[in-house]
């Protein structure tokens, strides 16, 4: 399986990637997936979020993606009635954001080892705690910090 | 002529055949793809958008690519019947995702459910505020959809129900809770709307 592409995350004044998907946990939910078309194999799940995180709460602001008729996916297309932002109250769980350089690629998923990982825990769409991970240490030590 | 540069001439005439044929499968596959992969990849990297990135990959990545092609236009073929078997896997393996709402086999004690409840009570209680206000101003916010079908499956014969339970089918989960509709004295069926997450979660 090829390296996918990230979602991207505005935080803190910064665009970040984001290696976790809320919108697939939203048409989990939902119980149905659009049928976008799949151009590449770096976007299994074919589509790219874009996120923000404002007030502690996770907001959907994009998505670039295309349905199988062609026309362009939009926020208003998929949340009828919001075209800037969606609050994504649905989700729970952990947004991993890697930062700083690779260490090591790994041509897999989101397998790609980084300098440091910043962990985001939500619930409920809210973000309730944070963590950066400095993976140096586990890299010295020859690799698994699991 | 002799043989060598001969046949150095056939392999680079036929290299530029085939860098003729890349470009025009390369100008086509561009029209029909452009949009999705270019607003993916600006997504993902809005550097891109800049003239200096657009030179780079709209004229001089191209222009190398075309006579390193032409020079070893052979791994072309290789590489173009490996890109196509990819394809043929991704096509098999992209299936609609469309899992259940709520996992097969995962299923709710009696003593999880904590009081009867009517549909009215329930969509008081379930409007989720946002100070952006970026969810709808209905029962379950964007989730609306779902607990619509869930309500409409309520028969003469089913209560409903409020539950919290300690255990849940989402990993690093400390807690749910929601509603289930209860048949015949046992729990049918369930619809979570909320989630807590375990402390040290990250560990």
């Amino acid at each position: 399986m090829t390296a996918q592409v990230t979602e991207v995350l505005h935080y803190k004044g910064e665009q970040l990637s984001m290696r976790t998907e809320p919108l697939s946990n939203y048409f989990a939910q939902m119980g149905h997936q659009p049928e976008f078309q799949a151009q590449s194999t770096a976007c299994w799940r074919r589509y790219v979020g874009k996120w923000e995180i404002l007030l502690d709460r996770l907001y959907l602001t994009g998505v670039s993606a295309t349905y199988a008729d062609g026309t362009a996916v939009t926020l208003d297309s998929l949340f009828p009635g919001f075209e800037e932002r969606v609050f994504a109250h649905w989700y729970t769980g952990v947004i991993s954001i890697p930062q700083g350089k690779v260490t090591q690629y790994v041509h897999m998923g989101y397998a790609s080892r980084y300098e440091r990982d910043l962990f985001l825990a939500v619930e409920n769409g809210i973000v309730v705690d944070t963590q950066l991970r400095d993976n140096s240490h586990a890299i010295s030590q020859g690799g698994s910090d699991e | 002529m002799n043989d060598w540069q001969l046949y150095a001439a056939i392999y680079l005439g036929v290299g530029f055949v085939v860098c003729l044929v890349v470009v025009a499968a390369h100008l086509i596959g561009r029209q029909k793809k452009s949009k999705f992969v270019r607003d993916m990849m600006n997504a993902v990297n809005p550097k891109r958008e800049a003239f200096l990135y657009r030179m780079l990959e709209d004229l001089v990545v191209p222009t190398l690519a075309f006579f390193l092609v032409w020079l070893v236009w052979p791994v072309v073929f290789v590489l173009k019947i490996r890109d196509s078997l990819q394809k043929r896997a991704v096509a098999a393996q992209a299936v609609q995702a469309e899992p259940e709402a709520e996992p097969p086999g995962f299923a709710l004690n009696d003593s999880e459910l904590l009081r009867q409840v009517t549909v009215d009570e329930v969509e008081r209680t379930n409007l989720i505020q946002d100070p952006l206000e970026a969810v709808p101003n209905i029962p379950f916010g964007h989730c609306n959809a779902r607990w619509v079908l869930f309500r409409e499956s309520l028969q003469a014969n089913e209560t409903l129900w409020e539950f919290e339970s300690t255990r849940s089918e989402l990993a690093g989960v400390q807690a749910m809770w929601g509603y289930a509709v209860k048949r015949e004295g046992k729990v049918d069926r369930f619809m979570t709307s909320g989630w807590k997450l375990k402390i040290g979660v990250f560990e």
